[in-house]
């Protein structure tokens, strides 16, 4: 048979329940716009012209790509070990704060030196978020989901006390932070709106990429992920593996927000709803853990997150059709997977 | 002599303790639907998505017939119906039960704050009239008595359930091959116990203790909709079954535990000792103390032996 044939049947059978998840959500979607009386065809046409069609929709689109691959490779990491890290809002928030923090506080050092240093803040502060679950999974076997969760709720509210109080800006009408230092600055890409921060996303794409498939720890992160008493006989350091699992996804999630803050933001208001951390989660599933092409359905799905939000501003459409959306998608990408095995061969 | 500040400091901890229970009431409900389900082996992560889809539902239902009896048996309506989904998506297509939960949480939030926007546009939902108050006869006559013993009766509900879900549990034979189904299904299905139909009604009665859960926040806890408006209590609910070791009677301290954390936090701003401790610091307490509670007890956690396992069925 012909080889080409044969790889695409290949492909149509490992990303049959990812296409019947995104067609089945947009079905779904668009049966919840026709009942509450909004043409779905204008809808998802609107999303991808608003999104693609003009230079501001581009620009937007990308700038927003960078928050959401970097959370997919980051929730990624976590969910191939089977570890579930539902925490990525928090780490986020925590990280952007962390960057903040000192991209203002070491505003006098060169550029040279304090992007480095602001970046890595963003990167420690979502470690540091991401220990606390990662250690009482770890140490004390607490379920990972339910801690990471409520962390988000603890982060947010703790970030608005630090806005309100001790980190507040003065000079401002409303709460928010003072902004980083001009050094402190990621630069645009001349002529575009798009800043640097997307060959950080390309770049820890690719490492995360080899190390999952190319490293012994990727190759532990994956026995451990499918059987853990496999890994267990195979005498793997469970323990130890889960903090590293857990400091590797907060802390790139971290470094995601400070790239937020130091790109696009230059501060943290309590405003801001770092998002990317719950809507990046069905994404992943959906990748089947490959991490390429985790960040090309991040990339993907930054169009529909700007072309909905673009929406809500023109026509209010109410930006939480994303969640009906990426719910009904999860749903129907688990049920595909599980009815494969009823179907006949 | 009669003290002022003591008078205070009493009704401080009076209001205290009855704030306590009402912030308890949906943990609690919810937390003993999970302990069904979770006995019988399903790991349901739902509970969130349940409570706000409940929540919304008892509201509408509600301003719709001004009855808040309406309400509360459509959220019951709603969970039943959500805990039928679940089943069939875990039980029957022994699909992945954290996924799961996870998809029906966020399609649950993301619909539930899609309605308010098409209905009420940009604007405040409505509240709804309140509920009606039940009084315990006797002990609301004693001193303390008025404050604590006078609550909405899902509270009431809520204690009830406590011993009824233990006899249930624990002295019943439904409670005996409810439990055996979550050790072992496989021998359970041998000595002749249908698993799936057990799971099926551990996880309908999950929905609809959840539904009513969720129900008591928009019909009393604030008496209105708004966004996400559980903010975690399902999952906080799903922490308290595993603090309480799947036992209604640790549950209740669960429940306590964060009832107390959630109305301290309430009655210390109104009280304004710590003066100049915003809001939002107090608001984390109860999170906190319920990761916390759950680090401290988690050690002598003994889990159903096939909790998330899904069960499949012998052909032969």
């Amino acid at each position: 048979m012909n080889p080409l044939f044969t790889n695409l049947i290949t492909f149509i059978r490992t990303a049959s329940s990812s296409i019947i998840a995104i067609v089945g959500a947009m079905i779904g979607s668009s049966i919840l716009l026709l009942l509450t009386g909004i043409n779905p065809f204008s809808v998802y046409s609107l999303i991808i012209t608003e999104a693609t069609g003009t230079e501001f929709g581009i620009n937007k689109t990308l700038v927003e790509t960078v928050p959401f691959v970097m959370t997919v490779v980051g929730l990624l990491i976590s969910f191939r070990a089977s570890l579930w890290n539902i925490g990525g809002l928090g780490q986020m928030f925590i990280g952007a704060l962390f960057a903040n923090v000192i991209g203002y506080s070491l505003g006098f050092l060169p550029s040279i030196l304090l992007i480095p240093l602001t970046l890595l803040a963003g990167f420690v502060g979502g470690l540091v978020w991401a220990l606390f679950p990662g250690l009482l999974k770890a140490k004390l076997g607490i379920n990972e989901i339910i801690t990471t969760l409520l962390l988000n709720f603890v982060a947010i509210n703790l970030i608005h006390f630090l806005i309100k109080g001790i980190l507040r800006n003065e000079l401002e009408p409303f709460p928010q932070t003072y902004p980083i230092a001009p050094g402190a600055v990621l630069q645009k890409i001349p002529g575009t709106q798009i800043h640097i921060g997307i060959f950080f996303a390309i770049a820890i794409t690719i490492i995360v990429h080899i190390l999952m498939v190319k490293t012994r720890l990727g190759f532990q992160i994956k026995l451990m992920g499918e059987s853990l008493k496999a890994a267990r006989y195979a005498g793997l350091p469970i323990a130890k593996l889960t903090i590293v699992v857990f400091i590797l996804s907060g802390g790139i999630i971290g470094l995601a927000g400070a790239i937020q803050v130091t790109a696009v933001m230059k501060n943290v208001n309590p405003d801001w709803n770092p998002a990317y951390g719950l809507e990046a989660v069905p994404l992943v599933f959906l990748s089947k853990m490959n991490v390429i092409v985790a960040a090309l359905l991040a990339f993907l799905y930054s169009i529909f997150f700007v072309g909905v939000d673009i929406m809500q501003r023109t026509v209010g459409l109410p930006i939480y059709f994303r969640e009906v959306f990426l719910g009904l998608m999860l749903t129907l990408f688990t049920i595909s997977e599980v009815t494969r095995k009823f179907l006949p061969r | 002599m009669f003290n002022p500040q003591d008078a205070l400091l009493a009704s401080f901890i009076i209001s205290t303790i009855a704030g306590a229970l009402r912030s308890m009431t949906p943990i609690l409900l919810t937390a003993i639907g999970e302990n069904f389900a979770e006995s019988s082996g399903i790991l349901n992560l739902g509970t969130e998505g349940i409570m706000l889809i409940a929540a919304f539902t008892g509201f509408i239902t509600t301003l719709a017939t001004n009855s808040i009896i309406f309400g509360l048996l459509m959220a019951m309506l709603v969970g039943t119906m959500l805990g039928l989904i679940i089943a069939f998506i875990t039980v029957t297509l022994q699909a992945d039960q954290i996924v799961t939960g996870i998809a029906l949480t966020m399609f649950s939030l993301g619909i539930t704050s899609y309605m308010v926007r098409i209905i009420y546009g940009t604007g405040l939902p409505p509240r709804v009239p309140s509920m009606e108050l039940t009084t315990i006869p006797l002990l609301a006559s004693i001193p303390v008595g008025p404050t604590i013993f006078t609550q909405p009766f899902l509270v009431w509900v809520s204690l009830i359930l406590i011993p009824v879900t233990y006899y249930i549990l624990f002295k019943t034979s439904f409670g005996l091959k409810l439990r055996a189904v979550g050790e072992d299904p496989r021998s359970a299905y041998k000595m002749g116990v249908n698993v799936y139909l057990y799971r099926y009604v551990a996880l309908i009665i999950g929905g609809v203790l959840a539904g009513l859960g969720g129900a008591y926040l928009s019909l009393f806890h604030i008496s209105t909709f708004v966004d996400n408006i559980t903010q975690g209590r399902g999952w906080i609910a799903i922490a308290i079954v595993m603090f309480g070791r799947w036992n209604p009677l640790w549950i209740l301290v669960g429940g306590l535990i964060y009832g107390g954390a959630e109305s301290l936090s309430g009655s210390i701003q109104a009280l304004g000792v710590l003066r100049g401790v915003p809001t939002e610091f107090m608001l984390t307490l109860p999170y906190i103390l319920t990761i916390a509670a759950l680090g401290i007890l988690s050690k002598r956690a003994t889990f159903p032996a096939a909790l998330g396992k899904p069960y499949k069925k012998e052909t032969s």
